[in-house]
This record gives C-alpha cells, sequence and structure tokens, in this order.
C-alpha cells in the first residue's frame, strides 16, 4: 500500500512542529524518518498513527484519503509501535499481543484473531514468554511484544517512533531486520522514526530527513544522505563514506565530544 | 547474530496459513478456566446470598428461603412457621442481602471502570470527588430539615443531584482538557477537599441531633433496604455491567497500552473516556445515595478480582461484580451478627473484612500488584 | 552586609519575647469584702470547686441542665447558653448574642469572659477539663453538672441548687419527681411488664440498659425488647437490625422525637414512616395500633419521669385509668419552666395504627 504524505502541518497551539511535509512510500518499502531531537519525526509517525490530527493536509493509503476512514477502519490500515508501552496493570505477552486485534473483533477474539496473535507470537520469537507478565519482561523483549502487538494487528501499513531507542545493539538490530522482513515478505510499508543515521542507510530503502519541521532531504540512503545537508541539519560537520556497498555517516571531529556537551 | 536468524526464518515458516485447530483450542482452554470460575463464582455468590438471609433468623433453613423465593414470584398461601420467616425473609432480610450485594457489585464495576480509565490502580469510585458531593448533599438536606420530618428520598435526592451536577462540573472541566488524566485526578482532589470543607462546616454549625444524623449518614448502611432500594440499584447495576463489558476491549486498549496507542489501535480514548466515567460516577453516586459512604470495596474489590482471575476487562468486570458482592455482603453478615440485635454499620466493618483478604492475596499471590 | 545581621536578632528577639510571655505573675487585687460569699460545692467529677459568692451571672451549657437551672427558680441568672439549648429552648431569657458555643466543644472562651459570668455549667461529656484550663486565668469556676444522665437526678439537682443558692427551688423538683416516681411504683407493683420498642431521633436508633431510655420503659411496667442487647455509643443508644424489631414483636412502640419547646407537627408523618417500614404490618403493635411519637421537650423532662408517667398510661390504662398525664406535664410547663403551655397534643400523640 503506497502511502502518500501531502503538505501535512501540525501545531502545539502556536508553536508549529510540521510545517508542510510532503513525501510518498511507494509500497513494501522501509522508510526512515531522520532528524535532530525536535526535528518532527515522532509527531509525524503520531500524526500518522491519527494518535495526533493534523491542522492541515492530507495522507492517503493508495490514494484513499485517511480522513475518509474511521478511526477502526484506519486501525485496521495503519499499525503503531511506540516507543515503550508502560502499563499500570499486568497483563500476560499473550494478551499484550491480542490488544493488536482490537480493531478487528466485536465483544470477543474468534479463532482466526487467536491465529494472528500466534503468529506474530511466533515470528517476534516469544513463544516461551507467552504466559509470562510484560512486567517481567527485559526491555528488549517488551518491545517485541510491542512489535509482535502491531504485527497482530495485522495492517498494510506500520508506522515505529523510535522502537530502537531504548534498546542495546543487538536488539536494535534485531527490530531493524524483522520490520525489514515484515516489508519483504508481507508487503507491508514500514515508517521508523530513528535517530542512528547509519543504521538507517543500512536497513531503510528510503530516508526522509526531517529539519524544523520541514524535509531537507528525500531518496534512497546514497541521495538522502549528503555530508552538506546532514552538517547543517545537525549543527556539526559530517564526512560520508560508502563502505561495504552502504553509506556511512560520520562527525567529522577529533573531538566528537566537546561537540555533544 | 546468525543463528538469531535462522531461528527468526524458521519460526515463521511455522504457522500454516488459515485457521490452527491446536491454537483455538488454546485460546478455548484459556477462556474455558476463566469461565470456571466465573460460573463457579456465581454459585458461591448465590449460596452466599442464601446463608446470609438465615443467618440471624432463628430456625430459618435455606428451604425457607427457596419457598419464600418461590411464593414472592408465582404467589400464594402460607401456613405453619412460614408465617413467621415469609415477611422477616422477604420484606426484610431478602432486600437487605440483595442491596449490599449490589451495592458492592456496583462500587466494585465503578472502581475497575475508573481504575482502568485512568490508568491508575490506586485510584477508587470516589476519586473524582462523588463521595464528599454526596455525604455534603445529604448533610444539607438534614440540616436544612431541622426539626421536621423528611421522607427518606428527600436526602437520597439532595445526595444524588449534588454529587452528580459535581461530577458533571468535573467532567466537563476536564473534557476542556482533553480528559487529560493528571487533571481528572487534580479535579478530584480539590473538589474533595472543597466538599469535606463544606460538610465539616454544616456540621460545625448543627445541631447535636443534626450532627449525629450527618455522621450517621455517613458511615454506609443497609440497615433501612427496602425493595425500591434493591430496584433502583438493581436497575443501575444491570445496566452498567453490560455497558461496560461492551466496551471492555476498549478499555484493555487504554488501561493496558495507553491513550496514544488506545487511539492507534481504533478506540475513540476521550468519547470512551466520558462516557464510561459517567457510567462509573453514575453507578457510585446512586449507591452512595442509598447506602452512604462505604469506602475500601471500590478500591479493593477491582484488586481482589484482578489478582484471582487476570486483568483482562472483559472477564475482571464480571468477575468483579462477584469480588465486590460478596465482599460487601459477608461484610454487612458480619456487622449484624457480632453485636446482634445491634448492628454495626457495613461501611465501618467492610475494611475489617477485605484487609486480612486482600493482604492474603499479595502475599500469596506470585505475580505483584502493579 | 548591614541586612543580615537584623533578621537573626529580630527573629532572637521574637522567640525571647514568645519565651517569656507568660512567665510574669500577675496578680489582680481581689476585690475587698468578696471573700466571705465564697463556698465549695462537689461537682458531679468529684471536683471541688469554689465559687467566690452568690452566683448572679451563669453561662449553662445543655438543655436539660437549662431546664433544671429554670425549674429550681435560677433562669433569669442565664447569660450564655450554647446554641442548640436555644433552639430547644426559645423562652430562655437571652437572646443570639449569648450563644457562646454551637455544641458541646469549642467554646469561644473569649465571649464567655466577655460575659463576666460567676460559674460556668457544662455536662461531662463537654470539654469541661479544657474550659477550667482556660477560664482559670479569668478566675471563672467551672462546675460539671450533667442533666441529661438520669441516674445521677437528684445529684445533679442538689449541685445546681447549691451553685445557685437555690435549695428551696431544688427541693421542689426533687418533689415534683419523687411525686411521679412514687406514683409509678405504686400503680405498677405487681403488673405484668409490656413489651415496648422505643426509639430515639432516627429510623432503628434504639435504646439499651444503662440509657435513660431503658430506665423510662422499667419505671413504666414496660419491658424493653432490646434489654439483653450491649454495645451501645455513650448514652447507650444503638441502630438495631430491623428484622429484629419483627421478630421481638413489640406490643407498644414509642419514637421519640428531637426535643423542642416551639410545638413541632411530625406526629402522623413519623407514625405514617413507622407503619410502613418493611415487614411491620406483622407486629402486634401496628396491628393493635399502638404506636405513640412523643417530642422530647414533653417525654424526656425531669429525667425523662414525664415520659414514663405517659407510657404507664398506654401500657396499662386501667391502672392508670384516674391519673391525668397530660396534667402534670402541665404542671411542669407553667410552674417549673415558666412559659406558655400549649396543650398536650402539641407535643404527644397516639395511638396510631394502620
Amino acid at each position: 500500500m503506497t502511502l502518500t504524505i501531502s503538505d501535512v502541518r501540525f501545531s502545539y497551539g502556536k508553536r508549529e512542529v510540521l510545517g508542510g511535509v510532503s513525501f510518498e512510500v511507494p509500497a513494501g518499502r522501509f522508510c526512515a524518518l531522520l532528524g535532530p531531537n525536535g526535528s518532527g519525526k515522532s509527531t509525524l509517525v503520531k500524526v500518522l498513527a491519527q494518535v495526533h490530527r493534523a491542522s492541515g493536509g492530507s495522507i492517503a493509503f493508495d490514494g484513499t484519503d485517511a480522513s475518509s476512514l474511521d478511526r477502526r477502519s484506519h486501525a485496521r490500515t495503519v499499525a503503531y509501535v511506540p516507543q515503550s508501552g508502560e502499563a499500570p496493570f499486568d497483563l500476560t505477552v499473550r494478551e499484550a499481543v491480542l490488544l493488536g486485534r482490537t480493531p478487528h473483533f466485536g465483544l470477543a477474539p474468534r479463532a482466526i484473531d487467536w491465529n494472528h496473535v500466534e503468529e506474530a507470537i511466533d515470528l517476534l520469537n516469544l513463544g516461551d514468554l507467552v504466559d509470562r507478565n510484560v512486567s517481567e519482561l527485559s526491555g528488549g523483549q517488551a518491545q517485541r511484544a510491542l512489535i509482535a502487538r502491531a504485527v497482530a494487528q495485522d495492517t498494510p501499513v506500520i508506522v515505529l517512533d523510535e522502537p530502537t531507542s531504548a534498546l542495546d545493539l543487538r536488539y536494535q538490530i534485531e527490530t531493524l531486520r524483522l520490520v525489514r522482513r515484515l516489508t519483504r515478505e508481507k508487503g507491508v510499508t514500514a515508517l521508523i522514526a530513528i535517530h542512528d543515521l547509519n543504521h538507517a542507510a543500512r536497513y531503510c530503502d528510503q530516508i526522509v530527513l526531517l529539519h524544523g519541521g520541514r524535509i531537507v532531504a528525500d531518496g534512497t540512503p546514497e541521495e538522502a544522505l549528503q555530508a552538506d545537508a546532514l552538517s547543517d541539519v545537525y549543527g556539526l560537520p559530517i564526512t560520508v563514506e560508502q563502505r561495504d556497498g552502504s553509506v556511512e555517516v560520520r562527525p567529522a571531529v577529533d573531538d566528537a565530544i566537546e561537540y555533544r556537551i | 547474530m546468525t543463528s538469531s536468524s535462522t531461528k527468526h526464518q524458521a519460526a515463521s515458516a511455522a504457522p500454516a496459513p488459515g485457521v490452527d485447530d491446536d491454537l483455538v483450542a488454546d485460546a478455548r482452554r484459556r477462556g474455558g478456566a476463566k469461565a470456571a470460575l466465573l460460573i463457579g463464582g456465581t454459585a458461591v455468590s448465590v449460596l452466599a446470598l442464601a446463608t446470609a438471609v438465615i443467618i440471624g433468623t432463628s430456625g430459618a433453613n435455606l428451604g425457607h428461603v427457596a419457598q419464600t423465593v418461590w411464593l414472592s414470584i408465582v404467589g400464594g398461601s402460607i401456613s405453619g412457621e412460614m408465617i413467621t420467616y415469609y415477611p422477616i425473609i422477604q420484606e426484610l432480610r431478602l432486600p437487605r442481602v440483595l442491596l449490599a450485594f449490589l451495592a458492592g457489585a456496583g462500587l466494585s464495576v465503578s472502581g475497575v471502570i475508573m481504575q482502568g480509565l485512568l490508568r491508575n490502580p490506586l485510584v477508587s469510585p470516589f476519586t473524582l470527588g462523588v463521595s464528599p458531593a454526596a455525604a455534603f448533599g445529604a448533610a444539607l438536606a438534614i440540616t436544612i430539615a431541622g426539626t421536621t420530618t423528611l421522607p427518606p428520598i428527600a436526602t437520597i435526592a439532595s445526595a444524588l443531584v449534588v454529587s452528580l451536577a459535581v461530577s458533571a462540573i468535573v467532567l466537563s472541566v476536564a473534557t476542556i482538557k482533553r480528559m487529560a488524566v493528571a487533571t481528572l485526578l487534580l479535579l478530584g482532589i480539590a473538589v474533595t477537599q472543597l466538599f469535606e470543607a463544606m460538610t465539616a462546616g454544616l456540621q460545625f454549625l448543627a445541631s447535636e441531633n443534626t450532627l449525629q444524623a450527618i455522621v450517621r449518614w455517613t458511615f454506609g448502611s443497609v440497615n433501612d433496604a427496602n425493595w425500591d432500594d434493591v430496584r433502583v440499584v438493581g436497575i443501575i447495576v444491570a445496566l452498567a455491567v453490560p455497558i461496560t463489558l461492551w466496551f471492555a476491549k476498549d478499555l484493555n486498549a487504554i488501561a493496558f497500552a495507553g491513550d496514544d496507542a488506545a487511539r492507534s489501535l481504533g478506540v475513540k480514548v476521550t468519547q470512551l473516556r466520558v462516557g464510561l466515567i459517567v457510567v462509573a460516577v453514575i453507578l457510585a453516586a446512586v449507591i452512595v445515595s442509598f447506602c452512604g459512604v462505604i469506602g475500601f470495596v471500590g478500591l479493593v474489590g477491582p484488586h481482589i478480582a484482578r489478582l484471582v482471575i487476570g486483568a483482562d476487562h472483559r472477564s475482571l468486570v464480571p468477575f468483579s461484580v462477584l469480588t465486590g458482592g460478596l465482599l460487601l455482603l459477608v461484610a454487612d453478615t458480619a456487622g449484624r451478627t457480632v453485636l446482634a440485635p445491634a448492628v454495626v454499620p457495613v461501611g465501618i466493618v467492610v475494611a475489617f473484612i477485605g484487609a486480612p483478604i486482600f493482604i492474603n492475596l499479595i502475599l500469596t499471590r506470585k505475580t505483584s500488584l502493579r | 552586609m548591614h541586612a543580615r545581621p537584623r533578621i537573626p536578632a529580630l527573629a532572637a528577639l521574637t522567640a525571647a519575647a514568645l519565651v517569656l510571655t507568660g512567665c510574669g505573675t500577675v496578680t489582680a487585687e481581689e476585690p475587698a469584702g468578696d471573700a466571705d460569699g465564697a463556698f465549695t460545692v462537689v461537682d458531679d467529677q468529684d471536683r471541688e470547686v469554689e465559687i467566690a459568692g452568690p452566683v448572679e451571672r451563669a453561662v449553662v451549657l445543655n438543655s436539660y441542665a437549662n431546664e433544671f437551672v429554670r425549674a429550681i427558680g435560677a433562669g433569669d441568672t442565664v447569660v450564655g447558653v450554647d446554641r442548640t439549648s436555644l433552639t430547644r429552648l426559645p423562652y430562655l431569657p437571652v437572646d443570639d448574642s449569648a450563644v457562646i458555643a454551637e455544641g458541646l466543644d469549642q467554646l469561644n472562651y473569649e465571649a464567655i469572659a466577655e460575659l463576666d459570668p460567676d460559674v460556668v455549667v457544662l455536662p461531662r461529656n463537654a470539654v469541661w477539663q479544657e474550659a477550667a484550663q482556660q477560664l482559670e486565668g479569668f478566675d471563672i469556676p467551672v462546675v460539671v453538672a450533667t442533666a441529661w444522665d438520669y441516674a445521677a437526678f437528684e445529684n445533679t439537682v442538689d449541685l445546681l441548687g447549691q451553685v445557685f443558692g437555690a435549695e428551696e427551688g431544688a427541693q421542689e423538683l426533687l418533689d415534683f419527681h419523687t411525686e411521679i416516681d412514687d406514683l409509678l411504683t405504686e400503680r405498677t407493683e405487681g403488673l405484668e411488664p409490656v413489651s415496648v420498642y422505643l426509639e430515639t431521633v432516627d429510623p432503628y436508633l434504639s435504646v439499651l440498659p444503662g440509657s435513660g431510655f431503658h430506665a423510662l420503659i422499667e419505671a413504666a411496667g414496660g419491658e424493653n425488647v432490646f434489654a439483653d442487647a450491649a454495645g451501645g455509643d455513650a448514652q447507650e443508644e444503638i441502630t438495631v437490625d430491623p428484622a429484629e424489631i419483627v421478630t421481638r414483636n413489640p406490643a407498644v412502640i414509642l419514637h421519640e422525637f428531637e426535643p423542642s419547646a416551639a410545638p413541632v407537627d411530625r406526629f402522623q408523618a413519623l407514625a405514617d414512616e413507622i407503619v410502613a417500614r418493611p415487614g411491620f404490618a406483622g407486629v402486634q403493635a401496628v396491628q393493635d395500633g399502638q404506636i405513640y411519637v412523643t417530642n422530647g421537650w414533653a417525654t424526656s423532662a425531669i429525667a425523662k419521669s414525664i415520659g414514663a408517667l405517659y407510657l404507664a398510661t398506654w401500657l396499662h390504662p386501667e391502672a392508670f385509668a384516674d391519673v391525668d398525664a397530660d396534667a402534670y406535664l402541665e404542671r411542669w410547663v407553667t410552674e417549673f419552666q415558666d412559659t406558655e403551655f400549649e396543650g398536650a397534643d402539641a407535643y404527644v400523640q397516639g395511638p396510631f395504627g394502620q
């Protein structure tokens, strides 16, 4: 399903967060949304998930305007993976994944719903943990449960809001490989807000670079990741090299720590 | 890396397309255990209701209770010892035990709704200030009446009107702020403080008798239960439970996934929160107006149910009807037995009965309460 | 640099002032010639209280105490009361400005001191320890006299007689009480007690042994259906299980509502409410039409002996055929309370039935 974003605007009160964003993610592509803190990545993801309502512009799925869908139909089209999922009450991993079926069943889950749940659990390798409480899981396991929920939601589009930020390297890579696999095997269109430029370059088909709520670059990793633009956006000199068939981005300073302070 | 990736691929190849029979059977088994708990709990509740009727009625047995229920439905003539038992069981004991059970059930369901919607295990049906508002309404009616005779319905109506009006104000203010959880909790605290102060003010100005009447009202009690009370509370509970069950999966989404994720799962969070809080508040307001302030059960009834049957609202809601109902029923039966023929108000007894059960459950359950 | 040291210095000065306040001994010079009228009484709490001279101005808390003070002829000395007393007894010779407390706690000591009374009288359930301490500085003696306690009736009247120098009036009141008491003892002797359910201000709020109401029932030749119960509050009153009332099946039901000297017509409404209670249709008192409703101002008067007399005439109509309880009430109102009598019907009504 092709995701078309046209001139989307969003403001918190008077503060403009997205100032007319337009791009397209073709069906089955894995698109990374990059940009420094406050660039509007998360906001755009939430607007796509209908957590927030855009104050202007439009979003279309294969040409169908998102605003013409009711909330439930929308939830059958787009799944959302939040940064983290703290629940105040205990529930098992299986029940947590079943939440993804909320837009699909009426009063009680049917056999097909359970089937999707089990499939998602297998896909995310959560089989041994199904009867554990979510609170007992490690950070990586909990993040996988959240992705399993989105998988069980069985949507053609999936959006992820910095799902890798709290994970160690191994789980970061696993998460990205998994989403990539969803795009390859199930034809899901995926959009991920992410901080790590190199991971994005390595696993994603398309990169959209946001700065101050506007698009700075949009294209393949090679096209989108240009040293000039990145240096400008992140405010420090950056070099971009080709390495092992992928783009690698590095800060071009000897003492990068100085800039972090 | 390599090994983990092969594992993934192997796993993803496993599920066959279409419906897997084993999985469905699994799901049935899990559902079956919960259904067994619900059916068993219902049976225990019915038995407990019947037993509570004969406790304190010397010489009566379960047969008399069954006969009374039968007679009150189909009619007929009574003779022998039933002439003594029928009016006591039919007019006094049955309404009393049913009102206690229904009030407990209603407060417990109200607590489940509030805790789930506000995503906070520490809130209760009274978090938004329902009970201090109702208490003020009752105290106002008692004070204005002074030495004139007031029909009981006047106090009930005054408590109900004030508590519903206050809740309406709280909810409309919170709606302006998009029903944010923190806004609701803070408004609740403000309203609670305000109305406790207003009731205290009335008490300060009240004469000794009025003061005692206000204090007695605030001790929750089902001592003057009659069939009209049972009907009103029964209808409210009978309406609220199916409504809550209907939205149980949406309640699950809000409680476990949070507002943002729930919205992305197709739940109309703001509307649902307003709608279900209205249900919870009406439940609590009606029950408090009829029975006085009965604390504890609305906070702990849901937790006991959650510890036994799990947090999924589709089974939690019906099971909390049973835990709350039984808790209050046992408390009231103890309250009228321990000092018989005198009666200790159920609002005082309930914590004595409920706290040990609750603490025991917390200690014996493997999982911790979160 | 200049401002800083001032703050600690100021704080130290304030602290010193606070500590030293109350340390200095200030004695007022005794007005000459006052000491010879001084006398000592032993009050309800066995305290010896010295009163400087004849009491001409008194603050009296609790409506029953005010009734007694008036009954012994000292009513015109009262300059301060609690709100409840004034509400119940509008014929007291004071107005709103004399109200020095809403109830029996939170007394306004400044207002009391301003009234400059010779004595303050309050019952044992009021905050008398606090009052004694607070009023010590003003040299106002505090006497504990508990007029609502029927068992302490004679001692209380004696004590009030001494305090107000009205021994004669006290004796007249005691004689009136004895007259009623003797009449009841004489007429009820050997009679079969009749079962009575008595409730006060709220539905199902009944009375236990130890309460004045229980004594009222016994004095009237009745038997309290809840004589075996226990666990009541300070006044031995307690809410009972409605089913127990039905099971115990009293022959007579008496409901006494809040005392009010100004007539309040609640009789029919209260009786109707009792008849309509669930399960009460089968109770003997309801079937026989033996429900009585009274105003506590009448039936709780003189340690409830007026109430006992009324109840006796209802329980044992033959034995009391020639006794007119209304006449005793009228004497109490006109002679001892010195106020208008609105007729017995304004305070006592019955029997009611279905």
